[in-house]
């Protein structure tokens, strides 16, 4: 209940708050603290008992000190840019944040909380501060963090919001805040060798004028039958035949049947993208064709493939 | 042996219970003991949860059978020992850590209403300070962020402000269980003496009292009296105070009075003690009603630390013997009375002899029984069985058998209760009283001489009353029975080093009386010296606590200030001093140049500006390239 309550309050917060502000609550331990306070209190008063009141106010100065120390751990605090390169589901991938700091505290035990469906944080738990997992650039002005993430599900959206919180020394109270980073998110589907989908071989008409070998010097020991008779005559020299192989056919990648379920559709989208890794590797042009309007012609180029998954991992979404 | 959160939960709930085993019942002790010991065993979760209930409620049923009167402070104090004893079963999650760091908060201030001494504060303080550092290394936060100068930013403040909290928050009680109703379970041995319980004594070295301000006087501290209740009623063995009708204004002292102050600071504090004579309470930090028998009683019971001044006329004594004194000093329902008057009298008619001639006869027959002193009597059946057939006892047989002895041939007579004896620290020039000091005499009224004070146990044991309890106990005991060796009681004495207990203990009477235990009056009377009338304590609190809140905001602010570098400071103080000769810093200008133009623009500061536009470049673009 706790943390429905919580998550209520802090999506409220997200979608009202301002960035760049840092924001405070106490946490549960916090309230808990609290509430013995308020107890300790009563039983102070009751009894006379001076000791058990100078305790509950030490208790109660602390907490208060603890609320300082959390937002002061945050304050000063700001995101300069943030980076996500493509990926895949199930694969991590790395975000990397920039922050630029003011206060001469420094700020630790930062953790992170990026509110969408596409990626998550590999470790929930991920901290950071200025001295750990860190690269300190421009005269210990700003921070570079690399943080590892886990595509949930395939997609194409901008990240709106970046969360961070801390909840340092005590873990009495909660500080966070809100950044704009603007990240633009691509999550590709994942790569999957089903093999459901279907692949249509684009037959091209053969050119008579193509020539299926290359010519070169007859040397010894080259067999008879490769010998260019005809040019031999032209020319009376000796040529041997140097065979090129075929090339394949370029493929067209797409759907098994038009009508698929969502799970199926995931599937042979996660089917199409392991083969354009494989077919990409193999040197064979391919192109997709994921509805009737919507073809992406045959080639072969490290920015074909890219757009390829770019276009698997916005359809439909 | 590695500490982990579990065992030093479980150290701490034991040393806790081990700490506070004399205030509660034994079953409640042994009950949380047993759900430690039984935690270690079962690890099964749902038999584990199903036991946690079922102790639980064993443990309220406990509860609630063993304070049927409604002991509300030791029921509470149980019901979060056996709390604790249960939280330690579960210590899985940091949610838990938590949880158990709370209860033992508690379990810690419940110790200081049963104990309220600086010592055990301070030692209350450490033990939840350590267990709060584990709970944060199991966190993994990095402690070193928290050491040296960031901690005193957080707790020098925090501790400031709490103490500004602590001494302007008003006080608006003193405590609430009502004397009346609870008398006979306080009070204990204080209010009632019953015989047939008299069994081998094991009173404590616990400080009773502390008494300051007579070492002007120069008395022989072992010999003095502090007289402390009177007990009247003797039924079924038992003799019990009886004070309703005798409320009275004290006697006015005529001579010789000895001024002092007492910080008493019993369990429970109903009566408080004075030295024996006619006494004045001249300050009290409670209210208290005085009895025409010498006694002082609290209007309610304190279980704070109770302060008062005293006036007493040490040579003089309560004379007043009023009509219901006589009645119930000569009231004794006994089966065996004529059988011990008899042979008390030896055939003399009673009514021929003067009251001193009967006294005579009392103190003779009294030593005719030969007693001995020793605080491994057996348990005697009656009060009659020990005067006829008694070999030994202590001081409450002796005064009891004296006092029925007395009534049996019509001397009005009553018991004191009190403490004789007492250790002089010469760390705080104080006496300090303690448990084992707890003495009883008689009272016999004499009608030339009006109640005249006796000792019986002077007869039997002398040096009890010429030394002190403690002397003369070791002398009596020497040595410390261990199940079948004997420790002698000399090595103890070395082994605790008493110079260094005598001087905690007048570091915690200092604390205690001087800092931190004050009462509400007190309070008032400081506060209200050193502030305008007009302030009350409440608007003086508010003030403190709102006024106080940006302290931490400014400390902060201050700590997270970038510092500037060193060596931007000193170009900036170079770019000042060149401005002073006339040439200013143009914003785009670089250090190569602006070092040109100073150079051709002034004379006699080529050096200077040599040196300083080197470190600059130096430091900002060679050093910080590489």
């Amino acid at each position: 209940m706790w943390t429905k309550l919580r998550n209520k309050f802090l999506t409220r917060l997200e979608a009202a708050g301002r960035s760049d502000r840092p924001y405070i609550v106490p946490t549960f331990d916090g309230i808990k603290l609290f509430v013995l306070n308020f107890i300790l209190l009563i039983i102070g008063l009751v009894y006379a008992n001076n000791y058990v009141l100078l305790f509950n106010f030490i208790l109660f100065c602390l907490f208060l000190g603890s609320m300082y120390y959390t937002h002061f751990n945050l304050q000063g605090l700001k995101l300069i840019s943030a980076k996500l390169a493509p990926f895949h589901v199930g694969e991590t991938g790395i975000l990397t944040l920039t922050f630029k700091s003011r206060s001469g505290l420094g700020h630790h035990f930062l953790g992170l909380a990026l509110r969408n469906s596409l990626v998550t944080l590999q470790d929930k738990n991920f901290s950071f501060s200025f001295q750990a997992n860190t690269r300190i650039e421009e005269n210990q002005k700003s921070l570079t963090v690399n943080i590892p993430v886990v595509g949930l599900q395939r997609g194409h959206a901008s990240l709106p919001k970046i969360m961070v919180e801390t909840f340092f020394p005590f873990h009495l109270f909660r500080c966070f805040m809100y950044y704009s980073p603007n990240l633009s998110v691509i999550v590709y589907p994942e790569k999957k060798p089903l093999h459901i989908h279907q692949t249509k071989i684009v037959t091209e008409e053969r050119r008579d004028e193509g020539e299926d070998f290359t010519l070169k010097d007859f040397q010894l020991g080259d067999p008879l039958k490769r010998v260019h008779w005809k040019k031999l005559a032209q020319t009376n020299r000796w040529y041997s035949k140097n065979l090129i192989t075929p090339k394949s056919a370029p493929v067209v990648l797409s759907f098994s049947t038009p009508k698929l379920s969502p799970v199926q559709k995931e599937n042979e989208l996660s089917s199409i993208a392991f083969d354009l890794y494989s077919l990409h590797s193999q040197n064979i042009h391919y192109g997709l064709s994921l509805k009737d309007h919507f073809l992406i012609s045959p080639e072969h180029s490290h920015q074909h493939l890219t757009d390829c998954l770019r276009a698997l991992a916005d359809y439909e979404n | 042996m590695k500490i982990d959160i579990k065992r030093l939960s479980i150290f701490l709930v034991v040393f806790n219970t081990i700490t506070i085993f004399k205030d509660l019942p034994l079953l409640i002790t042994l009950s949380t003991l047993a759900i430690l010991i039984i935690s270690f065993f079962i690890h099964h979760k749902v038999v584990r949860n199903i036991l946690k209930i079922s102790f639980l409620f064993a443990g309220i049923f406990l509860i609630r059978t063993l304070f049927r009167p409604l002991l509300v402070t030791e029921a509470g104090v149980s019901l979060v020992m056996i709390l604790s004893a249960l939280k330690v079963w579960e210590l899985d999650t940091v949610d838990d850590h938590f949880n158990m760091f709370l209860i033992l908060a508690l379990f810690e201030a419940c110790l200081f209403l049963l104990n309220p001494s600086f010592i055990t504060f301070f030692f209350g303080l450490l033990k939840i300070i350590i267990f709060f550092y584990f709970i944060l290394k199991i966190r993994n936060y990095d402690l070193s962020l928290l050491s040296g100068k960031r901690l005193l930013y957080l707790v020098a403040p925090s501790l400031l402000l709490s103490l500004l909290l602590f001494y302007t928050f008003p006080r608006f009680t003193q405590g609430f269980i009502n004397a009346s109703n609870n008398q006979m379970l306080f009070s204990g041995n204080d209010s009632q003496l019953n015989f047939k319980k008299l069994g081998p004594l094991t009173l404590s070295s616990k400080v009773v009292f502390k008494v300051r301000g007579l070492s002007q006087y120069k008395f022989p501290y072992p010999l003095l009296y502090w007289r402390e209740n009177i007990l009247w009623d003797y039924y079924k063995e038992e003799w019990r105070t009886s004070y309703h009708n005798f409320r009275a204004e004290p006697l006015p002292i005529s001579k010789q009075v000895a001024s002092y102050q007492v910080q008493l600071s019993k369990d429970y504090n109903e009566f408080l003690p004075t030295l024996d004579g006619n006494s004045h309470l001249a300050k009290s930090s409670l209210d208290y009603s005085y009895y025409s028998e010498g006694s002082f009683r609290l209007k309610n019971i304190s279980r704070s630390v109770v302060y008062y001044e005293v006036n007493t006329g040490y040579q003089e004594n309560e004379s007043r013997f009023l009509p219901a004194m006589e009645k119930k000093g000569l009231r004794l329902k006994s089966e065996r009375k004529e059988e011990i008057k008899k042979l008390i009298l030896n055939n003399q008619n009673e009514n021929q002899l003067s009251d001193q001639d009967k006294f005579n006869l009392a103190v003779d027959f009294f030593k005719s029984r030969h007693y001995e002193y020793s605080l491994n009597p057996p348990v005697y059946p009656s009060l009659e069985e020990f005067i006829l057939n008694g070999k030994s006892g202590y001081c409450s047989h002796f005064s009891a058998s004296f006092a029925y002895i007395a009534r049996a041939i019509g001397l009005p007579t009553r018991i004191v209760s009190g403490y004789q004896g007492g250790e002089y620290n010469p760390f705080d020039q104080s006496l300090i009283i303690r448990e084992l000091d707890a003495h009883a005499w008689v009272e016999v009224y004499l009608k030339n001489s009006g109640w005249f004070k006796f000792d019986p146990t002077a007869i039997v044991a002398p040096g009890r009353i010429e030394l002190g309890a403690n002397i003369f106990n070791d002398q009596v005991e020497p040595y410390i029975n261990l199940y079948y060796y004997k420790l002698p009681k000399s090595f103890i004495k070395f082994a605790s080093l008493n110079k260094f207990s005598q001087w905690l203990d007048s570091l915690d009477s200092l604390f205690n009386s001087q800092i931190f235990n004050f009462d509400k009056d007190r309070q008032q009377q400081i506060l209200s010296s050193l502030l305008p009338k007009s302030l009350s304590i409440g608007w003086l609190f508010v003030i403190s606590l709102i006024g106080s809140m940006p302290l931490f905001w400014i400390l902060f602010t201050l700590l997270s200030r970038k510092k500037q570098d060193p060596n931007e400071v000193r170009y900036k103080k170079f770019l000042r001093y060149m401005e002073k000769q006339g040439v200013v810093k143009a914003p785009n200008e670089t250090a190569s140049h602006f070092c040109q133009r100073c150079l051709s623009e002034t004379s006699g500061f080529n050096q200077i500006i040599l040196d300083e536009t080197e470190h600059y470049l130096r430091v900002f673009y060679r050093e910080s390239s590489r």
